[in-house]
């Protein structure tokens, strides 16, 4: 019981929020955002609370040192969400990081697990959950995107989500639904030479021990890889990461739709049309020795975030893509094969 | 008329921008140099025009080179990406009419508007006041509709 208290502190601290500290690189903000995907059996859900610290270098910019974003699209059979930012006086990281407040949402981290509540009012969307994780977080520390300072990202693929997703269209109710969760944080500035695709696979059937997380950070062109990878876990345990020279990564086609809900909505009048190079299908395939690895991601669905460049008028399109994974393997003899819900997210700048 | 007006509305939206985005302000000023617009939104018209010195915005009409009609309900809708500038358009929801090159220049002026806008903070609350004044309205006018009248019978 003490040990399992112990592990559970111990969680607590290393999924906090971890706020800006010091850095040499003070010109440059710092972000910090955690983000969670859910899939009920009606309903699929992306919320994210993300943070920017700015050191103010004037009196204008002083309001603007601190700004809280509180992001949420659901998935039921079309896309509903938005983005709302949140003043700094309704802004709070607590409890030595645990408890973040944004506006109208709160995010809470107690005896191993996330507490999570968001409301955006103006789009009737509000969600109540309690996050298990059921896997150990993987923590990647001090990579850089375009030579810039140093990031770090921490993920826990495979989350048990109870409670609740209200939309226009109804209430959801979610009992131990299959969740994921990555955690970003440093200092880099929006519109910098770096694009990425990111998605993870877990199953629905709680007896199939896999998950995984595929990442790929890459130069604008998407020419050269700064970071890429392929993350296995067995159980609770991370059980392989595949690296670069282990991948081979492969785009086929490209995603379609009539509509394509853009948030925030303003920044929509500045990038109009629905076409994107969101890819129709995307396969990763790893090998190492005898291992190997096929995860095929099927897109069926995409919504994007917008976000404004910082140093020049352009715009970063995040593209939230709701689709299957199909996933085939061994590892150490042990065969991998099972499908997934996913949100993949393919960032262009 | 809708408090508060279009006219009060934009102008401190310009005064926001010129404060805190001047070089935006400056080239959106540019832009517009060479095309006055006149703006009618519900009952109010409006004459935008711009020099040197800054974009000045004026009651009533001008010797404009762009019209724009439109209500604040289609406003409140693309500033929350209910729908496109195309769809409004199409829709008959929004009408403009000048020459192609003028329409591509307000156009241009627009887009550099908005560049400088959605950089700066508060012009989040600005717009979101706005949407939100205009979602009141729309709802108060759906209710007072639906309301049925003293002493009417079928």
């Amino acid at each position: 019981m003490i040990a399992e208290t112990r592990l559970q502190a111990s969680l607590d601290r290393l999924l906090r929020v971890r706020g800006p500290g010091l850095s040499f690189d003070a010109a440059t903000p710092h972000k910090e955002w955690l983000h969670f995907a859910v899939h009920g059996p009606e309903v699929d859900a992306v919320v994210n609370f993300s943070v920017v610290t700015r050191d103010p270098t004037s009196a204008r910019d002083r309001d603007a040192a601190r700004v809280g974003r509180l992001a949420v699209l659901v998935h039921t059979d079309r896309w509903q969400g938005n983005i709302e930012r949140c003043a700094d006086t309704a802004l709070a990281v607590r409890r030595n990081g645990t408890r973040l407040v944004l506006g109208e949402g709160r995010l809470e981290l107690r005896n191993g697990r996330f507490f999570l509540e968001a409301t955006l009012a103006r789009t009737g969307l509000a969600l109540g959950l309690e996050l298990e994780p059921i896997t150990s977080p993987v923590q990647i520390r001090d990579f850089a995107l375009d030579g810039g300072p140093p990031m770090s990202w921490l993920v826990v693929p495979r989350l048990l989500a109870t409670g609740w997703v209200r939309h226009r269209g109804g209430t959801v109710w979610l009992d131990r639904a299959p969740a994921y969760h990555d955690h970003n944080f440093g200092r880099f500035v929006w519109g910098a030479n770096f694009t990425w695709e990111w998605g993870y696979a877990l199953p629905r059937d709680p007896r199939v021990p896999w998950s995984l997380v595929f990442v790929r950070i890459s130069d604008r062109a998407r020419l050269s890889d700064f970071v890429s990878g392929l993350f296995v876990w067995f159980g609770s345990t991370p059980e392989r990461a595949f690296g670069a020279n282990e991948l081979e990564i492969e785009h086929e086609g490209l995603l379609r739709q009539e509509r394509l809900l853009k948030v925030p909505g303003v920044l929509g009048l500045l990038s109009p049309g629905t076409d994107t190079d969101v890819p129709r299908r995307l396969v990763v395939r790893a090998r190492r020795g005898s291992d190997r690895v096929e995860a095929a991601f099927e897109a069926h669905t995409v919504a994007q975030i917008l976000v404004p460049h910082e140093r020049d008028p352009g715009l970063t399109a995040i593209h939230e893509v709701k689709g299957r994974v199909c996933v085939r393997g061994a590892i150490a003899g042990t065969a991998l094969a099972f499908e997934s819900p996913s949100v993949f997210e393919f960032l262009r700048a | 008329m809708p408090e508060p007006s279009v006219f009060e509305e934009l102008r401190r939206a310009n005064a926001l921008l010129a404060r805190e985005a001047e070089a935006a302000y400056r080239d959106v000023a540019e832009r517009l140099a060479r095309v006055p617009v006149v703006i009618r939104v519900d009952d109010e018209v409006l004459f935008v025009r711009a020099s040197a010195r800054g974009i000045d915005v004026r009651r009533g009409p001008g010797p404009a080179r762009v019209e724009i009609a439109t209500t604040r309900a289609l406003l409140a809708d693309l500033l929350e990406g209910e729908l496109s500038v195309l769809d409004a358009v199409v829709n008959g929801r929004l009408f403009l009419r000048g020459s192609v090159d003028d329409l591509l220049a307000l156009e241009r002026a627009i887009g550099a508007y908005l560049h400088g806008a959605i950089r700066v903070p508060r012009f989040e609350s600005l717009l979101a006041a706005f949407v939100a004044a205009t979602r009141r309205e729309r709802l108060a006018s759906e209710i007072a509709h639906e309301r049925p009248k003293a002493g009417c019978s079928p």
